[in-house]
Formats: C-alpha cells, sequence, structure tokens
C-alpha cells in the first residue's frame, strides 16, 4: 500500500505490451510478439515445443492440453471459460470478475476455512480471475503437492459456494478496486477514453462507475446461476505445464470435468467499436503536472490474417514514437504504442507529458510517416530480433507458457498455432507493414487527463487531420 | 504501470528473500556460482539453460544513500545517462539500433541503495551483450548537450510521481522520518537539482561508485560459468577502480522521531489509506532481527490467521498488512490498510492497538510457523523457475545485504521461534514511536470525522520542495 517511489525504473521498453495492456485494461488479453529472427540470428526452431505439447480431449470433448518439461518440479494448471464480460448483457458485466473472484473462496467440499488450512498447508495458490472474453481458474504448486491441489482447483470449478458473506465481501473489495482505478491517472486515462472508444452497448466497455453500480446490485443468487451456466464442456480447456503429465491427473480431470454437458448458446460476434467522427476526445481536469494522453484505434483481431503484421507494425510504432518523442526531443518519460488482441483487436498509444501540444505534433508525424514511407527490410529485420527474445520469454515460466498456449486453444481451439506464429512472423514483409499502418493508423480517439488551465484542445488538430 | 511496477518490485524485494543456498557459506550448495574479474568486478553465475536466453545484470552498490544534499537525485539521472551513448556508441540513437540488433530487452533501476541495470537477450549474443554493458558501464561520454535532454525526461518522470495523490505526504513521512538526512532515502531527489545536474557532477558519482570494486555483474540463464570469466575479462578489463578508492559511508541516521500522527487530504484519493511506521531492523546492524521480521510478516499474511480474520474477512478493511523492505542501513516497518470512510477510525484504533495482540498467547502457533518454512522454500523453488528475474533478485540482495544474509536465510528462517517473534515485537513496537499517516479525500475525511492536520508540516517541509 505504500505509495512512495522508492525504485525508479525506466520505462519497460522491450518488455512491454503485455504487462502495459494487462495493467490498463485488467483483463486477459492476448499479446504475442514472437517471430523468428531476422537473417543475422538463428531461426527459433519449434520441432522440440511441438513434440512436447500433447493434445487430447475428455471423454466429453473437453480438450486438455499438456506441455511437458522433463524434469520441471513445477505444475501450472489453468482451466479456461470463453466467458467474460463480453458475453454478458451490458447491464451485468460486471457479474463475471465478480462471480469468478468469489469462486475459490469456498466450496461444497472445502470449506473457507479448510482452503485456508489446505493452501497454507501444501504452499499452493489456487485463484479464479474474470475476464473480458475469456476467464480462468489455475493454480500453481510443485509436483508432490498436485494431487491436493487439483482436487482443489477441480472443485472451485465445478461446485464453489458463492456464500451470500463472501459475495458481499468481494463486492466491497471490486468497488474499492474500480475507485483505485480513478485515482491514478494513467488508469483513470484509461476510462476517460474507454468512454468514447466503446458506445455504450459494446461488449468490451466497463467504466469503473459502471462497474460500481452493477457490482452495487448485483446478488449471489444470480451469480450463483451464472456460475452454473460457465460448466460447459463446449467453451472450456484445460492447459497443463509440468513435468509429464501423469495417469492419476487425467483420470482426476476426467472424473470432475469428464461429465460436463454442453449448453446450447447462441455466441454472438462482438463488433468492432464504431468511430463517430463528431466524438473523438475527451479531457478530464486534473491538477496534475505531467499531461497523461491515451489514444485508442480499431486493430487487427488475433483472428485476422494481419494479427502477425500488426504485432510487428506495433513494435515498430512504438520504437519509432520512443525514438521521436523521448530521444530527440524530450517530450516524455513514458511514450509508447502496444495492441490488445481479442476476437476484436485494439491499438493504444500513450505518451505522458508537460508538452502535450509538441507531444501530440510528433506522435501525428510518426504515424503520418510509418503510413507514408512505412520501413525498409534492414529496419524489420532489427525489430524481429526483440521479438525473438520476447518469444523465449513466453516460454521462460510456466504460467507463461500456460497463458500463451490457452489463448490459442481458446480463439482457433488449437494450442499448437502458439509455434506456428514464428513462421508467420518471419512472413511478413515492410510492405505487408506500410499497407495495414495504412488501413490502421487513423480514426483516432483521444482521452486527455491534465490541468485544464494547461491544455487547448484545439492542439489535438494534428491527430484529428490523420483521420 | 510504472507504479505498479514500482510498488510491484518493492514488495517483493520486501519480503521475498525466499531464495538462499541450503546452507550458510556452502557455496558447492548455491544455485549460483561466484568469481572475479580481474579488474576485481565480483561476477555472479546462475546457469539455467530452460530458454536459449541469458539476463546480465549489472548492479552497484549506488543510489541516495551515496548522494549529498546537493546531488540528491542525480544517481538516477545517472542511470538514464547509462543509456545515452559512450565511446564505442557515440548516442542514444545508435544505442538503440544496437539494442535492436542484439535482440535485448532491457531497464534500469535505481532505488535508495541500488542501482541495476539489466539485459535479456539471446544467449548466442552473450558476448556482444557484455560489451555492450561493457562499454555502458566504462566509457559512457556524458556530453552536456545529451544531458540537457535527459534532465527534462527524469523531469516527465518525477512529475508523474507527483501526480500520484500520495506523493506530498510520502515526502512529509521521510522527512519527518529521516530529518537532516532524508535524501539519503529519496532516489528521486529534487527537481530543481535534477534540472541544474552538470556534467562534472556526473562524473564525480561514476568516480564514487560506479567502479568495479563497488559493482556486481550476474549472468543468469543459459551461460556456461566456465566460460564467463573469460568473456568478462576480454570486455571489462579496462574499466579500472581508481586507487585510493573507498566505499562512500554517508554514516548513520538520526534517531526515529517522537510518535506523530498526520492526517492529509487530496480530492484525488479514493479510498482511505493509512499506515503506521515503526523504525526497524538494518540488516547490517540488527540480521537477526530482520529474519524475525520476515517470518512475522509471512504469519500476519496466513488467511487462516487472526490478523486476516480481523481486518480483511470481516469487511472492516479491504486490506490490511504488515510489511518491511529489507535494507541494509534503514528499517522501516509499516502496518497498513485501506479502508472505506465509515471504517477508517474504527480501523485505525484497531490497528494501534494491533501490535499489543500479536503478543497474545496463541495468536501464532507452530502449525503457522511450519506453513511459513515450508511456504518460503516453495517460494524459493518458483523464484529460481524465472532466470531472467532471479538475476535481479540476486543483485538485490548482493546490493543491500551482501550474499552471506541472502545464502543464510531459509537456514535462519528455519530457526525463528514464536519467541524470537515477540521479542521483535517488543523491542521494535510495543511502545515504541511511531509515525501514522492517513490519505483520504476531503470527503472521507468528514465522513471519517478525521480533519486534515498537515498544514504545519505542509508549511515546513514542502514551501520550498
Amino acid at each position: 500500500m505504500k505509495v512512495i517511489k522508492s525504485i525508479l525504473q525506466l520505462p519497460r521498453r522491450r518488455m512491454k505490451n503485455a504487462g502495459r495492456l494487462a495493467c490498463e485494461i485488467s483483463a486477459i488479453i492476448l499479446v504475442l510478439q514472437i517471430t523468428v529472427t531476422p537473417t543475422s540470428a538463428k531461426t527459433i526452431s519449434t520441432t522440440h515445443d511441438l513434440n512436447l505439447t500433447l493434445s487430447s480431449k475428455l471423454k466429453n470433448g473437453l480438450p486438455v492440453i499438456a506441455r511437458e518439461t522433463p524434469g520441471s518440479e513445477i505444475v501450472h494448471i489453468e482451466i479456461g471459460f470463453r466467458t467474460g464480460t463480453a458475453t454478458q448483457t451490458p447491464a451485468r458485466r460486471a457479474i463475471n470478475p465478480l462471480t469468478f473472484e468469489t469462486m475459490a473462496y469456498a466450496t461444497r467440499k472445502y470449506s473457507k476455512q479448510a482452503i485456508f488450512a489446505l493452501t497454507e498447508k501444501y504452499s499452493f495458490g489456487v485463484a479464479c480471475k474474470g475476464g473480458i472474453e475469456v476467464s480462468i481458474c489455475e493454480m500453481e504448486t510443485v509436483k508432490d503437492y498436485l494431487p491436493q491441489a487439483l482436487d482443489l482447483l477441480l472443485s472451485v470449478v465445478t461446485e464453489p459456494l458463492l456464500t451470500d458473506e463472501d459475495v458481499n465481501l468481494v463486492k466491497k473489495l471490486k468497488i474499492a478496486e474500480f475507485k483505485n482505478e480513478e485515482q491514478d491517472p494513467e488508469a483513470h486515462v484509461n476510462s476517460v477514453v474507454n468512454a468514447i472508444f466503446y458506445d455504450r452497448d459494446h461488449p468490451f466497455r466497463l467504466l469503473p462507475e459502471e462497474g460500481i453500480k452493477q457490482v452495487e446490485t448485483l446478488t449471489a443468487d444470480e451469480m450463483r446461476s451464472y456460475q452454473r451456466t460457465t460448466l460447459d464442456s463446449s467453451i472450456m480447456y484445460v492447459v497443463y505445464a509440468g513435468p509429464k503429465i501423469g495417469k492419476s491427473t487425467l483420470s482426476m480431470l476426467e472424473i470432475h470435468l469428464g461429465k460436463l454437458g454442453k449448453i446450447e448458446r447462441k455466441l454472438t460476434p462482438v463488433p468492432a467499436p464504431v468511430y463517430d467522427p463528431s466524438n473523438t476526445s475527451a479531457f478530464d481536469h486534473l491538477p496534475i503536472p505531467t499531461a497523461y494522453i491515451r489514444m485508442k484505434f480499431n486493430a487487427p483481431s488475433i483472428l485476422s490474417p494481419d494479427a502477425a503484421t500488426a504485432n510487428v507494425l506495433f513494435e515498430i510504432l512504438s520504437e519509432k514514437l520512443h525514438e521521436e518523442v523521448r530521444t530527440k526531443r524530450s517530450l516524455s518519460y513514458s511514450v509508447h504504442a502496444g495492441t490488445a488482441q481479442f476476437s476484436q483487436g485494439l491499438g493504444v498509444i500513450v505518451a505522458s507529458t508537460s508538452k502535450p501540444q509538441e507531444t501530440l505534433a510528433v506522435i501525428a508525424d510518426v504515424i503520418r510517416d510509418l503510413r507514408n514511407k512505412g520501413v525498409t527490410q534492414d529496419e524489420l529485420n532489427e525489430y524481429r530480433n526483440i521479438f525473438t527474445t520476447t518469444y523465449y520469454l513466453t516460454l521462460e515460466t510456466h504460467d507463461a507458457l500456460a497463458s500463451a498456449l490457452a489463448g490459442y486453444q481458446n480463439y482457433f481451439s488449437d494450442a499448437k498455432m502458439l509455434y506456428d506464429l514464428p513462421r508467420k512472423l518471419d512472413a511478413v514483409t515492410p510492405a505487408d507493414i506500410q499497407r495495414v499502418a495504412k488501413e490502421i493508423l487513423k480514426n483516432f480517439r483521444v482521452g486527455i487527463v491534465y490541468d485544464k488551465d494547461k491544455f487547448k484542445s484545439e492542439w489535438l488538430a494534428p491527430i484529428k487531420a490523420l483521420q | 504501470m510504472i507504479k505498479c511496477l514500482v510498488f510491484l518490485a518493492s514488495s517483493l524485494l520486501a519480503t521475498s528473500a525466499f531464495a538462499a543456498s541450503k546452507t550458510k557459506n556452502s557455496s558447492k550448495n548455491r544455485p549460483y556460482e561466484s568469481f572475479k574479474a580481474s579488474n576485481g568486478l565480483e561476477i555472479l553465475a546462475l546457469p539455467m539453460a530452460k530458454v536459449p536466453l541469458v539476463t546480465i545484470v549489472l548492479v552497484a552498490k549506488a543510489g541516495a544513500m551515496t548522494e549529498l544534499p546537493e546531488t540528491n537525485g542525480l544517481t538516477h539521472v545517472w542511470e538514464h545517462m547509462f543509456f545515452k551513448g559512450n565511446k564505442r556508441i557515440p548516442d542514444q540513437e545508435a544505442f538503440n539500433k544496437r539494442i535492436r540488433q542484439l535482440g535485448i530487452t532491457f531497464n534500469g533501476d535505481t532505488s535508495a541503495e541500488m542501482v541495476r541495470y539489466f539485459f535479456t537477450l539471446p544467449s548466442q549474443n552473450l558476448d556482444d551483450g557484455l560489451q555492450f554493458m561493457a562499454d555502458a558501464i566504462s566509457t559512457p561520454l556524458l556530453e552536456p548537450k545529451e544531458l540537457e535532454r535527459e534532465r527534462i525526461v527524469v523531469l516527465d518522470e518525477y512529475d508523474r510521481n507527483a501526480s500520484q495523490p500520495g506523493f506530498d505526504l510520502n515526502n512529509i513521512e521521510r522527512m519527518v522520518i529521516y530529518g537532516d538526512k532524508e535524501y539519503l532515502r529519496n532516489p528521486l531527489g529534487r527537481r530543481k537539482l535534477v534540472l541544474s545536474t552538470t556534467r562534472e557532477q556526473l562524473l564525480g558519482i561514476k568516480a564514487e561508485v560506479f567502479v568495479p570494486a563497488n559493482c556486481a555483474l550476474i549472468v543468469a540463464g543459459d551461460v556456461d560459468p566456465k566460460k564467463l570469466t573469460a568473456l568478462v575479462n576480454k570486455h571489462f578489463e579496462t574499466w579500472k577502480t581508481p586507487d585510493q578508492w573507498k566505499p562512500v559511508d554517508r554514516g548513520l541516521f538520526p534517531p526515529f522521531p517522537p510518535t506523530v500522527d498526520i492526517v492529509k487530504t487530496h480530492a484525488q484519493t479514493q479510498n482511505v489509506n493509512m499506515q503506521i511506521t515503526w523504525n526497524g531492523p538494518r540488516v547490517l546492524f540488527e540480521k537477526e532481527d530482520s529474519w524475525a521480521i520476515d517470518v512475522l510478516i509471512q504469519m500476519l499474511q496466513l488467511r487462516s490467521g487472526k490478523f486476516y480474520h480481523k481486518y480483511t474477512d470481516s469487511g472492516l478493511t479491504l486490506g490490511s498488512g504488515f510489511t518491511y523492505h529489507t535494507q541494509g542501513r534503514a528499517g522501516e516497518l509499516i502496518l497498513y490498510s485501506v479502508s472505506s470512510p465509515e471504517n477508517a477510525s474504527k480501523a485505525k484504533a484497531e490497528l494501534l492497538k494491533e501490535p499489543q495482540e500479536w503478543l497474545t498467547p496463541n495468536y501464532f502457533n507452530k502449525t503457522q510457523l511450519d506453513d511459513v518454512r515450508r511456504s518460503m522454500k516453495i517460494s524459493y523453488k518458483m523464484e529460481l523457475n524465472k532466470p531472467s528475474n532471479f538475476a535481479k533478485t540476486l543483485a538485490f540482495w548482493w546490493a543491500t545485504t551482501g550474499l552471506d544474509y541472502y545464502d543464510g536465510y531459509l537456514p535462519a528462517m528455519e530457526k525463528v521461534t514464536i519467541k524470537d517473534i515477540q521479542a521483535v515485537i517488543k523491542k521494535y513496537l510495543i511502545g515504541r514511536p511511531y509515525l501514522a499517516t492517513t490519505l483520504l479525500s476531503p470527503a472521507a475525511a468528514k465522513t471519517a470525522n478525521m480533519p486534515d492536520n498537515s498544514a504545519a508540516l505542509t508549511e515546513k517541509y514542502l514551501k520550498n520542495y
């Protein structure tokens, strides 16, 4: 809780997107910036990873993906659900995070005290999180305690109690979390721009004030009933990362999840956020010494053929913004770009600055330059070098690996497509980059949080001129 | 996000001294190997070829603690200038290009007792990466023109901090606790000093703290320790410690002040944030106490425990805890909570009485102690599972406490008893002076009946800040 700046850190320029956007959107986001190396470096071989990744199905068809790491002492298991805030009606989007975050409090088999005792005795964690399109329950443990941890995880998933008492407690915590978003300018500017980026009924929209109202009115009965609808083998999957998966583990999964049925559901595709030329900027006054700027725009979804190109493009855009805004002109400490790829994609450009007029003008120049000139093959090769490192970092820990595999399982029903990304990214050409830049770097919605006496709306003109 | 990272980093460092070798001074059981380079630079190698990456961390025993009132915040400026060019790579644009060529993800951080630079890159580029790090640390150009530009960037970082509602209260708190030596705990420094930084000042800092005898190089991941020393010698040999060099020592902090209770309002604040700070153990002077404190912190985190039940599970607060940022030369023990305005007064009253509760019979039990010990061992395994991060953790311990402390950590945890925990509670908390701070909105202050009383301290400490 201590807010003191005890460590000063440069912006995470290279490791930025996943972390920053996760913080920004508070959801499970699939941002994979992965590629094979350019000509100067060795090519990533994914054969090894493919051989270690096993796909099977429980009797009811529920997929189980096992990524084995021989000799590993750690086991991470993620149970995913293709449900989230986006699959709820606008008036009850908050039911998803609230339900998932309460599930691990108590179950029919394990009382709250029993869960506390068990997790403390064996020192493992079991938690559930509700995301935008995907929600998860996961556990991590050392292999010796896998039977105990998995039994608890499966109980949390299949028979949570969601007691009135626990629901009320989590509601208070959730409201406090929404409020906290509003006191940090970095998080607050995200809400400010979201208010114009998403129309009132868009599935991805959940502003803090809307979330607070919804949480206040939701009941434990509604949540219990919602939770029952998540037990649907057609929207669930399991991803395991650890040593060779044992028969007993598969057997436990079969016993607890293998008999779950399928629920008929009508899946409505998420529409792209609509651009309204009459509503492209939003400002909120805070008497603070630096302006927080956040620009959002539509970008390729994870399902788009341009998803890989977009990943490279955003790395390039981010680097160029850093170079022009920070390195050459010292206009900002923190300036970067990123993308979040769901069934709809979005792009983000972020900057803090005490010179917003100049900063917005330079951002516009960088965008215009990228649209008009693109990049050379040599530049593209250099940017892709960074992806080599990012790719391997994705494979470094069990949880990151499970999460990456789960993302592909969710959107493509094929987790192994994770290993296909290097090939796709290697195929990206400078012409692809310029084409996608022209297509998506436009129709910006801009949110600004700053002192109203230090900002003029006409400074947004260079950005508006790019539409 | 930056704040998010900062908080996360400091929290983890405060409580995550999990990693240690199995026995004190038993180098054969440590997960890392240590060597000395020909120039005296300490090298730590953690071989773990999970993926074909290496992480290189260069850490210095430097930060606010090695500054003077007139140079406060300049070590942080130096950290920024590290990325601005050197004899081989003339400017930051060339520096950035080289970063891309080598596939480096990088960052740096500055705290009160440590400065770290860290690179992660494909292991096939280790040789080039080491040369890159060696050039940056040994031959920085510190061009006045670059410095002029970077100072503005640092100021934006400063302003981002100043945009947080707790900024002023944190500054007051530090000044109350550390008096005229407060700058030694303030890596961000003063705005006006940052703005007037000169090249000569930075060169002075370089000669004082960024020398091989005051630094360590940690390489983790896909690395062969046997080949590492030769590589380091090849690239770092021209980087020398000046003759007659001595470690910087700015002396001890003044005694903890008498009890002060500050309530400050800020319109941006949403929930009520309270903390009570006591003087705690400094690892360089009260090592054993710091171990007992760490176990106490873990015991209080147990959800089966009385503390969690009273403050979190009951709904009295939205989150409460006890924390301690392990440092060599300072120690702050902090009991904190976040609450609603309606519960703030009650929560604060309970928090102030809390340490006494911890001394009641059966507040802690042997089962909990065993659970905490087991948990720390498992956390250590989890930390080792991520070499790119573990290298940074190792760097922290090397700089702030020394590796003997670190290596002996888990065995020391095994020996901590409930009696030891009660002893540190009595020594540091019961009847000891404290600083209580509350940060809330003006509206919440009315609801909680906690009026702002910070005007005089604000005038005293921040008028010319």
